[in-house]
């Protein structure tokens, strides 16, 4: 437990540490949009271990993006949604919602599962699309 | 994202059939391509939890080539253009480990799929898996060219940053890069060694990689079969 405990602090201080990263790298290039978008990734992977007292800035910084590029955050709010106990997020984003108090979980591998399982929700257009991903062969993708 | 996929799958298969990896990466524009191909299908791998259309033997005969053209033209070129060039080679060369970290993630799903001694061999391979993942982001932020790109500034509060009037103040002390374009190497380093320690359903099977001593040796033994060289 004390080990697990210790992995968990220190889960929680690398994402910190994301987030200073690119905090810097946002209030230097805050006006280049692009530049900003190729930080978009490694930052998303901070939601799975965000201290508590940096959701707040965090979901603000996904609303930045949402605005930006919604299709690329859409895998973010499943993550983060399931992980934060949130699952309302995955239909109206980090715009509409406001961040609320921590509900995280932990990460099982029925999680990873049905994230894999990726499911698109009808867009506001109404077009959806439901996809099964098989057992991570690219074999399965090929026409 | 799947159909993204597909398109990933045609764009390996015309690579495969037209070239190979040598030759496309001897030229600059043959490296940009391949650098664009790569972006796409790590997102896609990632996002899919599946393997890599390419072999990894592509990634890596294209780090081979970047360090032998380093060697015989870092030295020709201006100092502000031997940054940008240094920083787009360490940046390739971060990314160059995605393909393993996909291959752990596929193999975790597999994890629900298999029971016994088949499982447990799972388990060992995708421990060996991650801390080779781990040794590898080590070994690179402390490599010469990396370290003065990812070397960062204390900054003292107050800060007021662009975002003030429509963000949340900032949480935490700021910082600054003594090499503002190399903070996204630093970013990345951050979020691969955070994506491989998350993964917590290793930690129900009793799997930790916290702490694991370091190799030394020069060359490391990819679990998949493939060898790296430090950068």
């Amino acid at each position: 437990m004390e080990r697990l405990e210790r992995e968990c602090e220190f889960d929680e201080y690398i994402a910190h540490e994301l987030c200073r990263g690119y905090a810097a790298i946002e209030d230097l290039y805050g006006g280049d949009l692009t530049y900003l978008l190729s930080c978009f990734r490694p930052l998303s992977v901070a939601g799975f271990a965000l201290p508590h007292q940096l959701r707040d800035w965090y979901w603000h910084k996904m609303a930045h993006f949402e605005q930006l590029a919604p299709t690329y955050v859409e895998p973010v709010r499943k993550y983060v949604g399931v992980l934060w106990g949130i699952p309302e997020l995955l239909t109206q984003g980090f715009e509409k919602l406001l961040p609320k108090e921590n509900r995280a979980t932990t990460l099982t591998p029925d999680d990873i599962d049905a994230a894999a399982t990726v499911i698109l929700v009808a867009s506001e257009s109404g077009t959806s699309e439901e996809i099964e991903v098989g057992d991570g062969s690219c074999e399965d993708y090929k026409e | 994202m799947v159909k993204c996929f597909r398109h990933v799958s045609g764009a390996a298969q015309l690579f495969q059939s037209r070239t190979n990896a040598t030759n496309l990466c001897s030229s600059l524009l043959g490296r940009h391509l391949f650098k664009w191909y790569s972006l796409i299908e790590d997102e896609c791998c990632l996002l899919l939890s599946c393997r890599g259309a390419l072999p990894q033997s592509w990634r890596q005969e294209d780090f081979r080539i970047r360090k032998v053209i380093a060697t015989c033209e870092y030295s020709r070129v201006s100092k502000d253009r031997l940054q940008l060039w240094i920083l787009d080679d360490v940046l390739q060369a971060t990314l160059d480990i995605i393909p393993t970290m996909a291959y752990a993630l596929s193999t975790i799903s597999e994890l629900n799929h298999t029971r016994g001694v088949k499982r447990a061999e799972t388990i060992a391979h995708l421990e060996s898996s991650l801390i080779y993942i781990l040794d590898y982001v080590e070994s690179l932020r402390n490599s010469p060219l990396c370290k003065p790109l990812i070397q960062t500034l204390e900054v003292g509060f107050p800060w007021k940053t662009r975002h003030s009037t429509c963000c949340p103040e900032l949480p935490f002390p700021p910082l600054r890069f003594t090499y503002p374009p190399g903070g996204v190497v630093f970013i990345c380093l951050q979020a691969i060694q955070l994506y491989v320690h998350v993964p917590h359903p290793l930690k129900h099977y009793g799997l930790t990689i916290l702490g694991h001593p370091l190799p030394t040796n020069e060359n490391r033994r990819d679990p998949n079969g493939e060898t790296r060289t430090r950068m």
